[in-house]
């Protein structure tokens, strides 16, 4: 805590796109007294500061490489509360995508004659290496659920992860289904808390935000297949966002089996 | 003459991790380097074999602060 009592809190990004934390700035502009409640002491995006003294940690981006893991676990050594920011860093969102290539294969398709020079290795969550306090899901994150992420971590509270699937906001919105009218969607099997953004604008869920907790993977296919989708295109729904979670669950079934 | 030692580890306020070194002896630039540090993502391999209809949600992905302009 800085002498004024306000946690200090520190933001940190790895392999992503920067996206989420641009979502903060836009957050932050309209929540001008989120702002007075904390004191922001390192924002590579945003500001020039680096404080090393840090309460709440918020790290946007996959770990991708072992120089990755030393930097994360500094980071969790410092912070009380380590906050995985978007997609990247809760699922490994598209990054994940090039864990279905040999990885000599990535390398060289991207770097050619230079591949050697560009270390990468299988792109994870960071819970993969940290403790995770809090998620905050979603490619890019809501801007609204980020606002309520940090007034229950200001409140002492555990913040709230809906475990309902995006279906449940789609019919609060009174949308039409999007198999309804010819669309796929991943919304039965999707995490809600984005109120149902892409079906409201008439694109059927991408399935950014990760699964549910134990999502019926099967029944979502036999939807897809009903809907006309072939095993293949079924397949890459699955895997657009969430490549490191079919994969850990395939992984976890087949030692369960 | 100038003898400069510019060393930026890492600018500020942009996508990207980048570094700056630019090192000047008597007037005469020594070196001049821009470092990309990051990570990098593999995109070109991200998008083998996918359906062609994926593509541009997955390459606007590249960068956030210039999502529109990435997808292309």
């Amino acid at each position: 805590m800085t002498s004024n009592g306000k946690p200090k809190v520190a933001f940190f990004d790895f392999a992503c796109c920067e996206g989420c934390q641009l979502t903060v700035v836009d957050s932050l502009q309209t929540h001008l007294d989120l702002l007075e409640a904390v004191e922001i002491v390192q924002f590579r995006e945003a500001i020039s500061d680096r404080g090393e003294d840090y309460q709440i940690a918020f790290i946007e981006g996959s770990c991708t490489r072992q120089a990755d893991e030393e930097r994360l676990r500094k980071i969790r050594a410092q912070a009380s509360v380590v906050v995985a920011l978007g997609a990247c860093a809760h699922t490994a969102c598209v990054n994940a995508l090039k864990n279905l290539h040999p990885l000599e294969d990535v390398r060289r398709w991207v770097y050619g004659d230079q591949a050697e020079w560009y270390d990468t290795y299988e792109a994870r969550p960071i819970s993969a290496v940290i403790e995770v306090d809090a998620i905050i899901p979603g490619c890019p994150i809501d801007r609204e659920e980020f606002i309520r992420v940090v007034k229950a971590l200001l409140l002492g509270k555990k913040p709230p992860l809906p475990d309902y699937p995006v279906c449940v906001e789609c019919k609060l919105k009174e949308n039409v289904c999007m198999f309804h009218i010819g669309k796929f969607c991943m919304g039965p099997v999707t995490r809600a808390g984005c109120g149902a953004i892409c079906p409201t604008y008439g694109d059927g869920c991408e399935g950014c935000r990760g699964f549910i907790p134990a999502p019926n993977e099967n029944a979502m296919k036999d939807v897809l297949a009903d809907a006309g989708l072939t095993v293949e295109a079924i397949m890459a729904r699955f895997t657009m966002f969430n490549t490191y979670l079919v994969s850990a669950r395939k992984a976890d079934g087949e030692e369960r089996r | 003459m100038t003898t400069l030692n510019v060393n930026v580890h890492y600018v500020t306020r942009v996508e990207g991790h980048g570094d700056i070194v630019v090192d000047v002896k008597n007037g005469q630039i020594k070196e001049c380097r821009f470092e990309v540090v990051e990570a990098p993502r593999f995109f070109e391999a991200f998008v083998r074999g996918r359906p062609y209809y994926e593509l541009s949600h997955i390459t606007s992905r590249i960068c956030g602060d210039s999502a529109i302009t990435s997808r292309f």
